[in-house]
């Protein structure tokens, strides 16, 4: 059977649709309406919840918390004090990504890991002659995500941090309905947005909390459809869909690099050894096979197609996670992985992963498309990622 | 001697258990006209269902269906001919403190059952899994080889040596690095490699020693655990399957497929011996006196028993004779069936998940747990506390038992085939009852439940199927005696010293369980020979 | 400070071995070794008064060409062939076979004809399958997979080897080399006390039992390394070995260090750039550690320096010391019931049967100590007078199994084992003035042998050829360039100096002979 969430309770209350999904083997929502639609407007144009708990957390503590972190991810942790986080992948010696996820520096030598996958003993085989001790609190911590441009007024009527001083990657600790909370300017959607850890024994008072003072802020529950779309938009890769961690893959070629999956900026060489940088800077030097790139799809040619055939014309606005090849004069040059119609930009996005020689903005390949039951290439322009990134994702209103 | 027509055909196959019947099957196909001749009342072998004790079918030996080649069901098409497989879902390791393991079709719900024990193991799992994938479907490509003779230079057996090599250069420098290890240690260091988890360790080494005497700690038993992994490939669904009718339906689809391809099966035929003329088979004698001729003669009996016992040794070299006589062959495996007036009770069965009773019931709860079996038995007597792998078919096909009753079978490690003293009716009856005892301190209605109880020991499946010292792989899977060494070095190829004569059973190639591979090999070098 | 060119750490007969021939090359070597004696675990010292014994390995043989190319016996080393093995059998009897096989033929007669007849057949195969290992050793594993250039070049000269044996013989070599002894004592001999005493020589130093698999191999590389039936030791005490390699080394220009203090090797940047001894740096530029895999990871080189892959493989290595050691200073030569003073000089062996040794490791595999265990027993002042006061004697004991992880209490291991051996010699313990008893404990915590494995690292097959010490790592070099590993550990692993020959050779060494 599938385990529920600390908030399952709230999640399935609210439930119209019956559409639950699978997490990490978790039973989360789909879509709590018959459609994501409103769900997705939501994150864009007032705040929504979402019920995030199944990532996997890790407490890391000791006197060489960070000396084991910096040589388990490729950012620098260094760089990030008491109440900063910062984004970052991690990789085997060869170099492949295992799995990406979030730091929090909790306290002098404290911090917290997330990830999409267990780690436990990768973590374990990594902190080989370091004091530090390891612990999996995935179970003991509940996650929600705030997110969208109202979600900061919401949070700032329920607790009395100097939320408005918050940057984007920090942190503050604070109550809501009496119970604590660390609230981080994180997410998953590319826009202004909030997650919020709570003790899961506590998590169901938090949520209550939201949304009842979230009433005046048009807040929505969502679910997985909705924040799939956004973050296709915000330029998110995704673990499984666009890359298969390097523990997983059955073939060399399954695995990817960060610097091919256009993480370079994650990756931080001065900071001494960390796992795969030998091998990532060979990469660099020698430049890589493969490049993952931002596509939007020629969606003007789709349209006059079907109007042509007196079809109407379809927006995939459910994102799709296929492998789909993508060619130039007939080759293949590479594989799309997933892809959404963006209802804010009103364009056709893709990720992929193309020669590297293909992948400047600008230049042009084809994907196969559907019409009227044939496939036919249309277009598809690399573009630079993060498609949508508004101002309101990092701007702050004043102090701490 | 009367030499009518009715009396000869092209092939004589002296046996009729799985891999005789495909070998037959194949080479009828193929056009030609042959016979099957088999000692029992049934065909089958090891892979029988049998109605022991009224209104309840018995799988006296094999069980599970898990390595049949899909070759030999696309080929003979054996679902038109009834095979029917249905998935073994879920397995279930009851533990002595209340506690169990349970490994569900689910990959995310087991990888939740194995947090519950360890958090690493949880990660480690699955790349383990993945793993061991990827050195089966590197060496997949070997189960349908005809083995190639590394001495020798012909250009058939160099051009089967550049395959093998390429089978091995294909694999990436460290999961070559990895196979070359697991093949060369032991089941118990290589789970100690990846997990933590007493209980996980204890189901999974017992993939390392079905089969063998040799105890998880034992190297070797690592190839033993590749072996079996094979299987987990080709299933449609997962690793083991059950057979509608049970695994003596499988043998049925098979003869059926044989008959229609105009195969002759004669049951209750023992083959006295071979008859050999100037270094040729030419036919066989029954022990009823009967002769039949045939251009060629293919063997499914085991090596030793073909070979020391329907031969006479003039007509072998000597060092062939030496080589069948030290092939190993000690057994240490048991079969045991229960008829049931309900279903057995778990103690440590969780409430609302009955339903791992429909699937496959280890007694395996940690590594020295095995290896304390093995230890028991290995100087000639048997284990106190056995291994056990249960099933209960009657859940999976209701047509098993009669209504509202069960049968459950039991496949129980380890009992010696050299037993100190020698097997009898009284030991057979002591050692089925430490299997009882030892399954009702996890189920205690046991005994309440019970109506008939059915042991096979080594001493009962060499009496009544033929297998030598009852092996159920027709010889240990042990490095010595495998691929190019299997069951003699420089004839592994199927071909014996004896012209005209062949091999297919167990004892050659891959090996043993349910596989159709040794008998569908041995028909393709027959066709190489007489196209 | 002069500075080095080349700095070992550790000074084991593999170690000086290298030293030796990559002054040779013209390096300038520094050997570094922290105890007061050279050697670690193959050495010779006074355990009483006037009482010297061999403190790890009791016999063991350097390889006849290196002694040729380095001229040790202008050196000092005489080497002392035990030509006999006696077998004690319950009831305090015994036979003795000797090394000579017309001789030895005789001997088993007199108790199987069955097994006399195959006696000298068997020794051929062994000799076959041995020999093959020998070239095996003498050559750096294979590099890539799949094979490149220099790695066929190896495989193609070991295979043509095998091939130019005879078809049948070449898969009899293969076939042994996967085989348990058990299964293959069975296909030769029928009489358990020639299984035992043959079969002996595959258990011998490792964890595992006469029933399991691969341990042919383990007595074939003892075969192949000079050190399978018939022993030998040097004058002096196997110590004697490393009294030549060092005397041949300082000739070359090596420097020899004892005594240095702690050491640890300096890594920048991935890279191996000297050695820290007590408080000194000392820079190098190639930094070669005698040590196993496992203590130069953890203890001389940081783990967080080194992939967690690669930590992982060196965790994984089977360590598994099972082996005590005991040095007896007796008032005068015992006398064993049966057995000539003449085989005395030999090796005495209690190994009766292939099922008494797997019982004796039925114990071991849980952790636990033998009470009947394995015992191999030497007298060597018996041929060298010089390791105790006049009259008296010596008795060196090899005992198995007492593993790394149980709880061996010193003093009742000795009276365990002076209790098997009175069955055979009723007075031993009124004999005995002095008791040395080393168990892997010791071992590791005196010579910083992980779990106590003379070998560095089990032999076995898992861990052999290009599997050793750590696959992917066979070829002498580390993860960390410009550190290199030359003991026991790697490839082929054990004493002969193959090891360290090899190591130079992969240094740069091309003429092992000089000019
Ligand atoms: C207890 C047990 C449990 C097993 N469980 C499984 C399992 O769950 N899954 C799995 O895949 N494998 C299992 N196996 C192994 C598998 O059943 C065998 O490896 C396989 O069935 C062997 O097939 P075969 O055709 O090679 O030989 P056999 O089945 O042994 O066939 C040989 C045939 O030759 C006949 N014969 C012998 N001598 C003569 C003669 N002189 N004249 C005429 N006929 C003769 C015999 O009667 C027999 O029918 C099990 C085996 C046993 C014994």
């Amino acid at each position: 059977m599938l385990k529920t969430t600390p908030l399952h309770s709230r999640t399935s209350a609210l439930m119209q649709a019956n559409q639950w999904r699978r997490w990490a083997g978790y039973c989360v929502a789909s879509s709590y309406e018959m459609t994501h639609d409103r769900e997705y407007y939501a994150i864009r144009n007032a705040c929504v919840l979402l019920d995030v708990s199944p990532l996997c957390k890790y407490s890391i503590k000791g006197a060489d918390a960070l000396k084991f972190l910096n040589r388990l991810v490729t950012r620098d942790v260094s760089k990030i004090s008491v109440g900063g986080m910062l984004y970052t992948p991690w990789c085997d010696s060869r170099g492949k990504i295992l799995d990406d996820g979030t730091i929090a520096q909790l306290g002098e030598n404290e911090y917290r890991l997330t990830s999409a996958e267990p780690n436990m003993r990768w973590l374990q085989d990594n902190a080989v002659g370091m004091q530090v001790e390891i612990f999996d609190v995935s179970d003991k911590i509940a996650s929600m995500s705030l997110q969208g441009p109202r979600s900061r007024e919401l949070l700032m009527t329920l607790c009395n941090a100097p939320l408005g001083g918050v940057k984007y990657y920090e942190f503050v600790n604070t109550k809501i309905a009496g119970v604590d909370v660390m609230i981080s300017r994180t997410g998953y959607t590319g826009d202004l947005g909030f997650e919020l850890w709570v003790d899961a024994a506590k998590a169901e008072k938090v949520w209550d909390a939201v949304v009842e003072a979230g009433k005046a802020f048009a807040l929505q529950p969502a679910g997985i459809w909705a924040l799939d779309v956004a973050r296709i938009e915000a330029g998110l890769i995704m673990l499984d869909i666009d890359y298969t961690p390097a523990n997983k893959a059955m073939t060399d070629g399954q695995t990817s690099t960060p610097i091919e999956l256009g993480l370079n900026w994650a990756i931080s060489w001065k900071k001494g050894n960390f796992v795969g940088r030998k091998a990532l800077l060979a990469e660099k030097e020698n430049g890589s096979t493969i490049q993952f790139v931002g596509l939007e799809i020629d969606h003007k040619e789709f349209e006059r197609q079907h109007h042509e055939l007196g079809l109407t014309v379809p927006y995939p606005f459910m994102a799709w996670r296929a492998v789909i090849p993508l060619y130039v004069d007939g080759s293949q040059v590479g594989y799309a992985t997933s892809g959404v119609w963006s209802p804010t930009l009103k364009k056709y996005l893709a990720f992929g992963h193309v020669q590297p020689k293909y992948a400047q903005p600008g230049s042009v390949v084809t994907i196969d498309l559907t019409v009227d039951r044939y496939r036919r290439p249309f277009n598809a322009k690399v573009t630079k990622l993060p498609f949508f990134n508004p101002p309101r994702k990092k701007d702050i209103l004043g102090e701490k | 001697m009367s030499k009518t027509s009715n009396n000869h055909y092209d092939v004589i196959v002296i046996g009729g258990g799985h891999n005789g019947l495909v070998n037959a099957a194949y080479l009828g196909k193929a056009g030609k006209k042959v016979l099957v001749l088999e000692q029992r009342h049934t065909v089958g072998g090891a892979t029988v269902t049998e109605e022991v004790y009224p209104g309840f079918k018995f799988l006296i030996a094999s069980y599970l269906i898990s390595l049949l080649r899909p070759e030999v069901i696309q080929e003979l098409e054996l679902a038109r001919h009834g095979l029917e497989i249905m998935p073994l879902e879920s397995t279930f390791v009851p533990l002595a403190n209340g506690n169990y393991l349970a490994d569900w079709p689910d990959h995310e719900a087991t990888r939740h059952e194995i947090e519950r024990h360890s958090k690493r193991d949880a990660e480690a799992y699955d790349e383990y899994a993945r793993v061991m994938k990827r050195l089966a479907i590197a060496l997949r490509p070997l189960l349908d080889m005809i083995p190639p003779d590394p001495t020798s230079v012909t250009a058939k057996d160099l051009e089967t040596m550049a395959r093998v090599r390429g089978v091995l250069n294909n694999m990436t420098r460290d999961d070559f690095h990895l196979l070359s290890r697991l093949m060369t240690m032991s089941a118990a260091d290589f789970l100690d490699e990846w997990f933590e988890g007493t209980a996980l360790k204890g189901t999974k080494c017992t993939s390392g020693i079905i089969g063998t005497f040799m105890g998880p700690r034992s190297p070797g038993t690592g190839y033993v655990l590749l072996h079996h992994y094979i299987g987990e490939l080709d299933g449609t669904f997962r690793a083991w399957g059950f057979a509608r009718g049970g695994t003596g339906a499988l043998s049925q689809a098979i003869a059926s497929a044989a008959r229609e391809a105009g195969v002759e099966i004669k049951t209750n035929s023992p083959v006295a011996h071979v008859n050999v003329k100037n270094g040729e088979a030419t036919g066989v004698t029954l022990e009823n006196g009967d002769e039949y001729t045939a251009g060629i003669v293919v063997s499914n009996a085991d090596a030793k028993r073909t070979f020391l016992k329907l031969i006479e040794p003039k007509h072998l070299p000597d060092d062939f004779v030496s080589d069948v006589n030290r092939f190993r062959i000690a057994s240490p495996a048991c079969k045991v069936n229960l008829a049931l007036d309900g279903l057995p009770e778990f103690t440590s069965m969780p409430k609302g998940k009955e339903a791992l009773l429909r699937g496959s019931i280890e007694i395996a709860p940690s590594i020295d747990y095995v290896e304390q079996a093995y230890d028991d038995a290995k100087y000639g007597g048997w284990s106190r506390k056995p291994f056990m792998d249960a099933l209960i078919p009657s859940l999976l096909d209701p047509g098993m038992a009669p209504p509202g009753k069960h049968v459950m079978s039991l496949f129980v490690q380890y009992a010696s085939s050299d037993l100190e003293g020698g097997w009898n009716e009284e030991k057979k009856a002591q050692f089925l009852d430490i299997v009882i005892d030892t399954l009702a301190e996890h189920a205690p209605n046991l005994k309440k439940i019970l109506i008939h109880k059915h042991i096979m020991t080594p001493w009962d499946l060499e009496r009544m199927i033929g297998l030598t010292s009852g092996h159920i792989f027709h010889g240990e899977l042990a490095l010595q005696q495998l691929f190019f060494l299997r069951p003699s070095p420089q004839w592994s190829n199927y071909r014996t010293p004896i012209k005209n004569m062949y091999m297919c059973g167990s004892s050659t190639h891959p090996g043993g369980c349910i596989t159709g591979a040794p008998g569908r090999n041995a028909a393709l070098a027959i066709l190489e020979d007489r196209p | 400070m002069s500075t080095y060119n080349t700095i070992i750490l550790g000074s084991s007969p593999n170690a000086l071995t290298a030293a030796c021939y990559l002054a040779r090359g013209g390096k300038k070597v520094l050997v570094l070794e922290p105890s007061e004696h050279i050697g670690g675990a193959v050495a010779t010292a006074q355990f009483a008064d006037g009482f010297k014994g061999d403190i790890g390995l009791m016999s063991g043989r350097l390889e006849t060409e290196i002694v040729k190319e380095l001229k040790l016996a202008d050196h000092g080393l005489e080497v002392i062939e035990r030509k006999t093995m006696t077998s004690l059998l319950p009831g305090a009897k015994s036979f003795t076979l000797p090394a000579d096989r017309d001789a030895a033929e005789k001997v088993i007669a007199g108790f199987s004809s069955a097994d006399a007849k195959k006696y000298k057949p068997f020794m051929q195969l062994v000799d076959l399958a041995s020999d093959f290992l020998r070239s095996a050793y003498d050559v750096t594993p294979p590099r890539h997979h799949p094979p490149q250039k220099d790695d066929v070049d190896t495989l193609s000269k070991l295979t043509s080897q095998l091939k130019g044996y005879g078809r049948r013989e070449m898969t009899e070599v293969m076939r042994l080399l996967v085989m348990s002894i058990r299964d293959l004592m069975d296909e030769w001999f029928v009489s358990p006390e020639l299984k035992g005493l043959i079969g002996s020589a595959a258990i011998r130093g490792i964890n595992q039992g006469s029933f399991a698999g691969n341990t042919t191999y383990t007595l074939l590389h003892h075969v192949a390394q000079g050190d399978g039936f018939f022993r030998s030791t040097a004058k002096g005490g196997i110590g004697g070995l490393c009294q030549a390699l060092a005397a041949a080394a300082k000739a070359s220009g090596v420097e020899i260090r004892t005594k240095c203090g702690a050491m640890s090797v300096n890594v920048a940047d991935g890279v191996a750039t000297g050695v820290t001894v007590g408080s000194d740096t000392i820079d190098a530029s190639i930094v070669i550690s005698d040590y196993d895999a496992r203590y130069t990871f953890t203890h001389l080189v940081p783990p967080p320096e080194l992939e967690p892959e690669f930590n992982r493989a060196v965790k994984n290595i089977r360590y598994n010391g099972a082996v005590a050691r005991l040095n007896l200073a007796l008032k005068e030569l015992p006398k064993f019931a049966g057995v000539s003073d003449d085989a005395l000089s030999g090796t005495l062996v209690l190994a009766p049967s292939i099922t008494y040794l797997e019982k004796a490791y039925d114990g071991g595999k849980r952790g636990d100590i033998s009470n009947q265990p394995y015992l191999e027993v030497t007298i060597p002042t018996v041929g060298d007078a010089s390791l105790a006061p006049k009259g008296k004697h010596v008795m060196s004991v090899w005992m198995q199994y007492a593993p790394y992880h149980s709880a061996v209490k010193p003093d009742h291991l000795r009276d365990l084992v002076i209790q098997q051996l009175s069955e055979f010699c009723p007075n031993l313990k009124s004999l005995v003035e002095h008791a040395e008893v080393l168990t892997p404990r010791e071992f590791e915590s005196q010579f910083h042998l992980t779990e106590g494995s003379l070998y560095g690292g089990e032999i076995n097959l898992t861990q052999a050829f290009y599997l050793r010490p750590i696959p992917g790592f066979a070829q002498y070099g580390t993860p960390i360039s410009q550190l290199y590993l030359c003991g026991s550990a790697t490839h082929p692993g054990g004493i002969t100096g193959l090891s360290g020959r090899n190591v130079a050779r992969e240094l740069g060494v091309r003429d092992m002979v000089p000019a």
